[in-house]
């Protein structure tokens, strides 16, 4: 009887304020739930209050059809259009900057590493408004590096990143791949640290090659724990929300599924929250099963508990 | 093998790169200008500083962001604790099952949040608890319970319970035991999670902006306002104003890192 004691008052509290939400989102996604109705007043309000403020009625599948079928299904497949293409195009730069770096910090080569690489994780410890803070000034229409060097290669009208859609999308990639490559050279310097050096050498005093070397031992060194970092920062690419909703909303929310909810939800002057709670739901859904699909593919939780 | 220049001088650009964005902000936020111009034009003046620490709003954005984050502190260490004590110390029905949902929940829980962002709004206005720093910080504290009972249960697994029974032996109440003898050797793990969920409640935006309004607002809701009126807020101050608030958690972030090579390493 005792464990449960102890176990039971932050079990509940999790479940109360974290399991019981997503559950509860679910349902509201069979909802009309909207500005009008919700969310419901507290239950000391007054009678009034209560009664012009009904609970939200049950509407079936009404919100699903509207994202894959109705009036807001072209913006939902925007959305979703842009998310995959923000993976595709963030993680091969995520994994080469990373791979890059983690490469150039593990070359015996190379001096100052443990300077260079107390530099390097910076953007890790971090926190993120801050790195936004810093990005937005370089990025900064008027005063920012960017357009600055622009102009003085003779770009006459540098672009605005902030307000102008695709640049700001463009921006969201390098930011992006800022924030998550300290992870990939993290994992790429802890697969090569525990390289015999001899291997190196044995290869070199048999006549290979720098590109024999990086293909023959680097490279199937690497390889395993590139995949795994490669799906985990795929996963954060699909779930990118926080720095598209710093830079500015109004002009990325419908390019990212996460930010495309929230919208619905708390940006919209109509929050029509049951629609957004099921683009929520399938963008959820969607997530799962990419990761659940991913770690089959690339065998990925055998090789996370053997290593 | 020998230094290569040519490798050293590539990676010292490199670093010198993708640390810039920082360098030019921490400059920034020193400079007398509220901008460069290219070829630099840096006047060291702490002018920014003092705008910002002359600021009503930031004082009183600093204290319910400690308020929220110690409270967040205080409720995952006392919940996450006892629970990890009994994961540990205890064999009983379910303790595998629940264990393994905490570890899979710690794994998913990101995107799920959001998920789940619409209905907590609901419920939290519902019972009347929006613009309260101790329900935020309840809040908070629910989404580390999974991952920091998990995080002092493998910690104590190091502990052998031998100091344990044997005080048990010399007589000790359970009390005595806990507070006595498990207590002080859980400390570096009491010490991460309480510096991790320190960061989280410090840096946390999107709950804290749907749910504190006027006074009680925190922190990084102050220096995510300036950062939506960027035009009407000079650069420079706007940095002093970001670097101040980024401060506690960077300094907590570098002192986690003695901990974690003192035998918590395995939370990565």
């Amino acid at each position: 009887m005792r464990p449960l004691w102890l176990i039971l008052p932050g079990l509940f509290l999790f479940l109360f304020f974290n399991l019981w939400p997503i559950v509860y989102s679910v349902y509201i996604s069979f909802t009309d739930a909207n500005i009008r109705n919700f969310p419901t007043p507290p239950p000391w309000a007054p009678e009034e209050l209560k009664q012009a403020r009904p609970p939200p009625d049950y509407v079936g599948l009404k919100n699903y059809v509207s994202i894959f079928a109705g009036p807001a299904a072209s913006g939902f497949f925007n959305a979703f259009l842009w998310t995959l293409i923000f993976v595709a195009v963030s993680v091969p730069a995520k994994v080469a900057v990373g791979t890059l770096v983690g490469l150039l910090m593990s070359s015996e080569k190379v001096l100052g590493k443990s300077i260079m690489r107390a530099f390097l994780v910076v953007p890790w410890a971090l926190p993120l408004i801050l790195s936004v803070v810093a990005w937005r000034y370089v990025f900064d229409p008027a005063f920012g590096p960017v357009n600055q060097l622009l102009r003085y290669f003779g770009v006459g009208n540098p672009p605005d990143w902030i307000v102008n859609k695709d640049y700001a999308y463009a921006a969201m990639v390098v930011i992006e791949t800022w924030l998550a490559y300290p992870f990939i050279m993290t994992v790429v310097i802890g697969a090569l640290a525990n390289v015999p050096r001899a291997a190196y050498e044995a290869a070199y005093i048999d006549g290979a090659g720098r590109w024999d070397i990086f293909t023959k031992i680097t490279l199937p060194l690497i390889k395993r724990p590139l995949i795994y970092a490669s799906v985990m920062t795929a996963a954060a690419s699909l779930q990118f929300f926080l720095v598209a909703f710093l830079w500015n909303f109004i002009q990325l929310y419908d390019r990212f599924i996460l930010a495309y909810g929230y919208y619905w939800a708390f940006g919209s002057p109509f929050r029509e929250y049951g629609l957004a709670a099921a683009v929520l739901t399938v963008s959820a859904l969607f997530i799962s099963v990419f990761m659940l699909a991913a770690i089959r593919l690339t065998g990925l939780l055998k090789g996370a508990y053997e290593s | 093998m020998r230094a290569s220049v040519f490798q050293t001088a590539v990676a010292a650009s490199a670093t010198f790169l993708l640390f810039y964005p920082v360098l030019q902000i921490v400059l920034l936020s020193f400079n007398k200008l509220p901008y460069f111009r290219i070829g630099g034009d840096f006047v060291p003046t702490l002018e920014a500083f003092q705008w910002v620490l002359s600021q009503p709003d930031f004082w009183r954005g600093l204290l319910n962001s400690l308020i929220v984050s110690s409270l967040t502190v205080v409720i995952v260490v006392a919940l996450a604790l006892p629970g990890a004590y009994a994961f540990s110390r205890y064999k009983f029905r379910g303790r595998d099952s629940l264990l393994s949902f905490y570890v899979v929940f710690t794994q998913v829980a990101g995107g799920l949040g959001i998920a789940g962002l619409i209905a907590l709004f609901g419920i939290v206005s519902a019972l009347g608890l929006r613009n309260n720093l101790v329900a935020l910080a309840l809040i908070y504290a629910a989404g580390g319970i999974p991952y920091h009972t998990w995080l002092m249960k493998t910690y104590m697994d190091t502990i052998p319970r031998s100091a344990e029974e044997a005080a048990f032996v010399d007589g000790a109440s359970t009390n005595t035991v806990l507070l006595r003898v498990v207590l002080p050797m859980m400390m570096p793990a009491i010490a991460v999670t309480s510096i991790l969920s320190f960061i989280g409640a410090w840096g946390e935006l999107i709950m804290a902006n749907l749910f504190l309004s006027g006074e009680n607002r925190t922190l990084i809701l102050w220096i995510y306002s300036l950062l939506s009126n960027v035009y009407s807020v000079q650069w420079n101050r706007f940095a002093a104003a970001a670097l101040l608030y980024a401060i506690p958690p960077v300094a907590l972030y570098v002192a986690l890192q003695r901990f974690l090579r003192r035998g918590l390493a395995f939370i990565y």
